[in-house]
């Protein structure tokens, strides 16, 4: 059984436990469509996002700026666009550095035990009980604002919930027979770990993984929102709602379709992750 | 009245992924006031399924009685409405279920189980319902009941839990009660004790029960009359004794014969070859036919009725070499 | 009863004192000088200095460390280096105000999710559950600042039921609780979300358990079998997720002050930050970390109260 025959067979499974459940399909589409936009964006978007035009500031929808402009005469749209790119870009870096981290440190600890594992766990759930928002708010606010320090700040929140996910299969797994026959044969504890471990947890990582990514993308908008978000000009959902907010009566169009965006990312985002969860869920099984 | 329950053609069908399916088809037997009969079949042949469907506890969803009747005391279980049917369930018509620990309640205490059966059934308030939980468990034999009144279900073993399921059952004076495999989920050392109770119970209260078990020595003790199943079907009834003495249906022969008797010389036990038909996959005729020794003295596509023999019409067989 | 209260309080103290340590640290760490921020940019050297031997920062910041733990023991959260009050006396003053809106954001978020849950797990799979799963999902995707603008636009400048600058400053209780209704409803609406959905799915589980089907079996009418024998147990798991949500109902009630210009702790930790405060800052963040400390344990107190199974132990 060579390694691209089983990651085959991987793939094939994931996409059957995606196929029973419609709703993932729904999120992932939704999703895509996203990201398409926000990656192809340099070609989509009609205007320049930091082209200031102070003589159009404020201005509503029209057939030139489908979506108006905003206090400086920007683009909303644009904005919007390459907005989503930071959201996305944020958003997907800190989930999956989380998750490759967090599996890591999980497993390690449930593998090794003892000590090691009672003190990194212990560190987990200190960093668990701080609550998201404040977490990173202290540590943008002492690492400085910008996209790769956000991305931090967010994955360090993250890396406890997915070191937790790892870590009772793999102490499961440890205590199994076969487990030991593997290491009376010499494979190396690494191996034993990704072949067996890892693809029992895939399921529940992809889960984890979308509705982390919801809360991601939310809390960058919030820190935007607060001023702790990547700096102006640069775009960003949160901060064009920050900017609109005073002007909201005159022109609510700055701010509101921001964050109808902000809300469309993050929706579909949970409808792909609750889609899986209730694909995966051995006894919802016959519910659709 | 003569019979206490009399079942005819009843059909019970399930939804899978293919389709609805029957899970039994055309159970039909009579229950006399005061006696046992023994439902006996291995998992799955349809057993409980029978009995749920008799007290209306079938999922509401993805299942669905196909046809038949069922009367209880003259009526009609299965057509007639619903609020009547709760109000003969739990009082004139009880279930013992097999996972005592599972089947009761964890955060209420076990006295108020028995007591609600009795607060909801027979008009009186809690005090006096109170009163009778106690009465009920002296009755089934647990030890301190005022104290044991408080208690939760994991404070008690298996078979004390048992005895509340059977004092819960018993606490409205029942008619009919189905136990099903009652012993089952108990230790052996236990087994013993609490067919005795459900004996001595019988003799006390004067009620009819259908004990479904997988256990032919347990049917021995306690069977008035023996009902065997096999795939979703009655395939043989009779008296215990007659049971024993002749069997006749391939199934039930071999049935018995697969089980080690202190009458036998047991060096040779004969399993059943095969397996039991899934239920998406039942064959049109007999579905006992690619197991029977017989076969290939009998045909494949038509499915037998459940007649008397010649001799004994209280002896009830499907088979179509036994007619 | 008592042994599990007092295991449960000793496994939150070593928390609580990572966490404050996790704190002092970090905040330390933070760029920026709170003598440079009082005196400004063309401050000399030696004032500076001067200040900051005020201030107590050159000493070695083990010691500091220790002078911190030593005055949390005796209760003391310090005192502010910018605005030179002393911490304890500005939370006790913008508290209140914090706690009224996350209970009835919680208060709300209960009592409107639990009937709804309930009422979809019973009508399982009909047109109105899956309108209400929808309607839940989409409820905690919004960013909470995001939702406190909508009702803002809504209800204050459209309906003008409320005023749109808030002043909670009302020593009148009915003015005050007119005040909470809209930054309340935004907490609660998507803490309603998350009721809804958790108690739908514990519903369901318990409701395919052995002992429903005994209850059922029993005669007993319907709503006793819902009410008495199902919610008790499907109730114990929505307890987790509550206890689970804290950390995102923190987040949300500091954007919501934000937005709905409410005084509260969030805006205190914003102006903390900005100013470089570190006092401020970490006396707030020991607050914090206390609140959450103490849900908990009343969380794990409530389990132990509705489940006989965790008595035992």
């Amino acid at each position: 059984m060579n390694t691209f025959s089983r990651l085959k067979h991987l793939g094939m499974e994931t996409y059957h436990v995606f196929n029973r459940n419609k709703t993932s399909w729904v999120g992932l589409l939704l999703l895509m469509l996203l990201v398409i936009l926000a990656l192809f964006a340099p070609i989509i978007a009609p205007h320049n996002p930091v082209e200031q035009n102070i003589i159009q500031r404020l201005q509503p929808p029209s057939s030139q700026f489908l979506l108006g402009t905003d206090y400086y005469g920007r683009d909303v749209l644009s904005r919007i666009i390459w907005g989503c790119r930071v959201s996305f870009v944020i958003g997907s870096v800190s989930v999956a550095a989380a998750m490759f981290f967090g599996t890591l440190l999980g497993s390690v600890a449930g593998y090794r035990g003892g000590y090691f594992d009672n003190f990194v766990m212990g560190v987990m759930d200190v960093l668990m009980s701080i609550p998201t928002l404040l977490m990173g708010l202290l540590i943008v606010a002492i690492l400085g604002p910008n996209q790769a320090n956000l991305i931090i700040a967010l994955a360090l929140t993250m890396v406890p919930r997915f070191a937790r996910i790892a870590r009772a299969p793999t102490i499961a797994a440890k205590n199994k027979t076969y487990v030991e026959a593997c290491q009376a044969m010499g494979f190396s504890d690494i191996r034993v770990l990704v072949v067996h471990i890892f693809p029992n947890i895939l399921g529940e990582l992809m889960v984890m993984g979308s509705m982390w990514m919801a809360t991601a993308v939310r809390t960058e908008a919030a820190l935007s929102f607060i001023g702790l978000g990547v700096k102006p000009p640069t775009a960003t959902l949160g901060g064009m709602i920050r900017e609109g907010f005073k002007d909201i009566m005159s022109a609510p169009w700055a701010s509101l379709y921001p964050g109808l965006v902000i809300l469309l990312i993050v929706f579909a985002a949970n409808l792909l992750g609750d889609g899986l969860r209730d694909a995966l869920d051995p006894k919802l099984r016959n519910e659709n | 009245m003569k019979y206490i329950l009399e079942v005819n053609n009843l059909s019970t069908a399930f939804k899978l992924q293919s389709g609805w399916h029957a899970a039994t088809t055309d159970i039909s037997f009579s229950l006399k006031p005061n006696e046992t009969l023994a439902v006996v079949g291995e998992s799955g042949c349809g057993k409980s399924v029978t009995a749920f469907s008799l007290m209306g506890l079938l999922p509401k969803h993805g299942s669905r009685i196909q046809c038949g009747t069922a009367l209880f005391r003259g009526e009609d279980l299965l057509t007639m409405p619903r609020e009547r049917l709760r109000k003969i369930r739990g009082s004139a018509m009880t279930m013992i279920f097999q996972e005592p620990m599972t089947s009761l309640n964890p955060v209420l205490t076990v006295g108020s189980q028995i007591a609600e059966a009795v607060y909801y059934h027979m008009g009186v308030n809690m005090a006096a319902a109170r009163k009778r939980a106690l009465d009920l468990m002296d009755m089934v034999k647990i030890p301190a009941p005022e104290s044991r009144y408080n208690d939760y279900p994991h404070h008690l073993s298996g078979g004390m839990c048992q005895r509340i399921m059977i004092a819960m059952s018993l606490a409205c004076e029942p008619d009919l009660v189905f136990a099903d495999e009652p012993t089952t989920a108990l230790d052996v050392t236990i087994q013993a004790q609490m067919l005795y109770l459900l004996h001595e119970l019988k003799q006390k209260q004067q009620m009819s029960m259908v004990f479904i078990t997988h256990d032919l020595g347990v049917v021995a003790h306690v069977a008035d009359r023996v009902a065997v199943m096999y795939a979703g079907t009655i395939v043989e009834t009779a008296s215990v004794g007659e049971l024993f003495k002749t069997p006749t249906h391939p199934y039930t022969r071999a049935l018995l014969n697969s089980i080690p008797r202190l009458d036998r010389d047991n060096s040779n036990l004969t399993p059943i070859q095969g397996m039991v038909p899934a239920i998406d996959a039942m064959p049109p005729g007999c579905r006992f036919f690619n197991r029977c020794p017989k076969s290939d003295q009998c045909r494949p596509d038509i499915l037998p009725q459940l007649l008397p023999l010649k001799d004994n019409p209280d002896h009830l067989v499907r088979c179509l070499l036994c007619e | 009863m008592l042994q599990y209260i007092i295991k449960r309080l000793l496994l939150a103290i070593p928390i609580l004192i990572a966490v404050v340590t996790l704190v002092f640290f970090v905040v330390r760490m933070a760029p920026g000088d709170p003598a440079q921020v009082i005196l400004g940019d063309s401050a000399s050297q030696e004032s500076l200095s001067a200040l900051r031997g005020e201030l107590g920062l050159d000493r070695p910041i083990l010691v500091q460390y220790g002078e911190f733990l030593f005055s949390i023991l005796k209760g003391d959260l310090g005192t502010s280096i910018i605005r030179k009050q002393s911490i304890n006396a500005m939370v006790a003053e913008v508290l209140p105000y914090t706690i009224e809106l996350t209970l009835a954001g919680v208060l709300l978020g209960v009592i409107l999710g639990l009937p709804l849950g309930v009422f979809s797990a019973v009508f399982r799979n009909s047109v109105a559950d899956y309108v209400v799963r929808i309607f839940s999902l989409i409820g905690l995707s919004f960013p909470a600042f995001y939702s406190g603008i909508l009702l803002l636009l809504a209800f204050s400048v459209h309906l003008g039921w409320f005023p749109v600058i808030s002043d909670p400053d009302m020593g009148n209780l009915g003015e005050r609780l007119y005040m909470l209704v809209l930054p309340a409803m935004n907490l609660g609406l998507i803490m309603m979300a998350y009721v809804v959905r958790s108690s739908r799915s514990s519903l369901l589980e318990t409701l395919g358990e052995d002992y429903i089907r005994t209850a059922k079996a029993k005669g007993l009418p319907g709503f006793i079998v819902l009410y008495k024998h199902a919610l008790k147990n499907a109730m114990i798991p929505v307890i987790t997720i509550v206890g689970l949500y804290l950390g995102v109902l923190v987040g949300n009630s500091v954007l919501t002050e934000i937005v709905f210009n409410r005084p509260g702790l969030g805006k205190l930790i914003l102006s903390a930050l900005d100013e470089r405060d570190y006092n401020l800052l970490q006396g707030l963040m020991v607050i914090y970390a206390l609140i959450i400390v103490l849900v908990n344990l009343i969380t794990d107190l409530t389990y132990g109260m509705v489940d006989p199974r965790i008595r035992k132990q």
